[in-house]
């Protein structure tokens, strides 16, 4: 894309891209941290991701105004306008996805005692969780670099996660209809891989958002319509 | 006659070639890519026709300084019933030009020739037969200054149906006055004042009284060349009001540096550059969406 002609326009959307850059990694932080957490059963780093989802907040706040005076001060058009718009999303996609590895921390801190019984679950949310930080990664990448073709293989890459937690699901019921000792933790992993499955679903309307800044659409899952 | 098998199958093969070839929008949607038409492409993107059109251009050129400088080439483009359809573009790019071929307002200038056929509901206006005076009357016009008469308020409006004879008597004209000036939105600020100059009202109201002079001759399309670029943004809101107002009557082509303006009292935008009709479409598109380069250049704010 070519230069605006008022050079601060395009300082003004870097300085957005350089907001969602810094929320990506924090997101991607929480998870890698909220999994380590959950692997090692530690509390306190558990906490930890929960403290930075309060940083990641004020990030996506930040990012907020800033897109808000743009739309106020540059009244964008055409691409301009729908990569601003898309930028707005994709911070409020991120934020829900912090949300999203907080809980799981939370759980972690609420897990404890059962994760022997219940080790090959906790191995496929390891699993869910190493695709979803992907993901993480490769979708603010690929909004970057308005990389509008890997946005859409990260779109699909959804669908492996949603296998790997239906799969979780029956796993972890059969555990707890043959010990109902372990329904308490069971329910718990429940709850942490429908989190994971939950990211994976707000990195889904990241790619999408790409999508749109590129054609002005809405993408539906395939190309052929 | 009887064609041979082969014949078909070529002809076939032909048919499906053309069906192959795909829209900017189609390329869209088969590759998840956005492809620009190219900045050298200078072909009209986008419909230039409309069904049942008020006027209908095409293949217009026009030429300054007895041919020696062209400054529009080659444009086709229907303006529809009862819509408002907004040109911009950068200055120089030939808008005002082609504005001023819809009422024949390029005849007073010397050297200028306009080629091509401009036909309004079905009749080429440039043909010998045509009176101009009674065209311009059904393409009234409003320019970028306020341009009142320096005679009352009262006259301003009357004097062109009197000259055009749509008025016999007093009651008659006192009526298409407050008609006039009701349609325009200015009765009320002048109604205790008709008989004062025109020129001493603000330039919002002298706008709208050239509105109301236009409409006072009871014309068919008003063309509008910036009609907001000397007001400030209240006069302007209450002008593109009027325009929402007036397009239940009329058709309306608007000439406007704003794209804000564009975007909000247009249905359709054509966009022109150095001479071209590069795109033309729905409104909502053309700011959203445009399907050629240099229109998004342009409405960005980017150097093309």
């Amino acid at each position: 894309m070519e230069a605006h002609i008022v050079k601060s326009y395009d300082d003004e959307i870097n300085q957005l891209n350089t907001q969602i850059s810094a929320m990506g990694a924090s997101c991607e932080w929480q998870l890698a941290k909220a999994l380590k957490a959950l692997e090692n059963m530690d509390v306190r780093l558990a906490e930890e991701v929960i403290k930075e989802d309060v940083n990641l907040n004020a990030l996506y706040k930040e990012l907020e105004e800033n897109a808000v005076m743009l739309l106020a001060k540059r009244t964008p058009l055409a691409a301009d306008l729908r990569y601003i718009l898309a930028a707005m999303r994709t911070g409020s996609e991120l934020e829900r996805i912090g949300d999203y590895a907080a809980n799981i921390a939370r759980r972690v801190t609420e897990l404890g005692g059962c994760e022997l019984t219940l080790e090959a679950p906790i191995a496929l949310i390891q699993e869910i969780g190493v695709l979803a930080r992907r993901m993480i990664t490769d979708v603010v990448d690929a909004f970057l670099k308005q990389n509008v073709e890997s946005a859409l293989e990260i779109w699909h890459r959804d669908d492996v996660i949603d296998r790997k937690f239906a799969r979780l699901m029956t796993d972890l019921r059969a555990s707890m209809n043959e010990d109902t000792s372990v329904v308490d933790c069971g329910t718990l992993l429940i709850f942490m891989g429908r989190c994971l499955e939950r990211i994976g679903d707000h990195i889904t309307n990241i790619a999408e958002g790409i999508y749109y800044i590129e054609t002005g659409e809405t993408y539906i899952g395939t190309l052929e319509t | 006659m009887q064609m041979t098998a082969a014949e078909q199958t070529a002809e076939q093969a032909e048919a499906d070639m053309k069906q192959e070839e795909a829209t900017p929008e189609e390329t869209v949607k088969k590759s998840g890519k956005r492809k620009l038409v190219a900045r050298e492409e200078r072909a009209t993107v986008g419909e230039m026709a409309v069904e049942n059109p008020r006027m209908s251009c095409r293949n217009v050129d026009v030429y300054y300084n007895f041919g020696e400088k062209k400054a529009i080439n080659n444009i086709s483009l229907d303006i529809g019933r009862n819509e408002v359809i907004a040109m911009i573009g950068p200055s120089g790019c030939g808008k005002s030009t082609f504005l001023r071929c819809l009422n024949r307002m390029n005849d007073t200038i010397e050297g200028c020739q306009v080629k091509g056929e401009i036909s309004m509901d079905g009749k080429n206006i440039y043909d010998k037969d045509v009176d101009v005076v009674p065209l311009r009357a059904q393409v009234g016009m409003v320019f970028q200054k306020p341009n009142p008469f320096p005679k009352s308020i009262y006259e301003n409006i009357a004097y062109g149906p009197k000259i055009h004879g749509l008025v016999q008597n007093r009651d008659e004209t006192d009526e298409l006055v407050e008609n006039s000036l009701k349609r325009a939105g200015l009765w009320n600020e002048v109604k205790d004042r008709l008989d004062q100059p025109g020129t001493g009202l603000s330039g919002g109201q002298q706008q709208r009284l050239c509105i109301a002079r236009t409409i006072a001759v009871n014309p068919e399309i008003i063309l509008m060349d910036e009609p907001c670029s000397a007001l400030d943004p209240i006069a302007t809101a209450i002008i593109e009001d009027l325009i929402d107002e007036l397009k239940q009557e009329y058709t309306i082509a608007i000439v406007t540096h704003s794209m804000q303006q564009a975007s909000r009292v247009s249905q359709r935008t054509a966009y022109f550059h150095l001479g071209d009709l590069i795109e033309i479409g729905p409104t909502d598109q053309i700011f959203l969406n445009p399907l050629h380069q240099l229109t998004e250049d342009y409405i960005t704010g980017r150097f093309g």
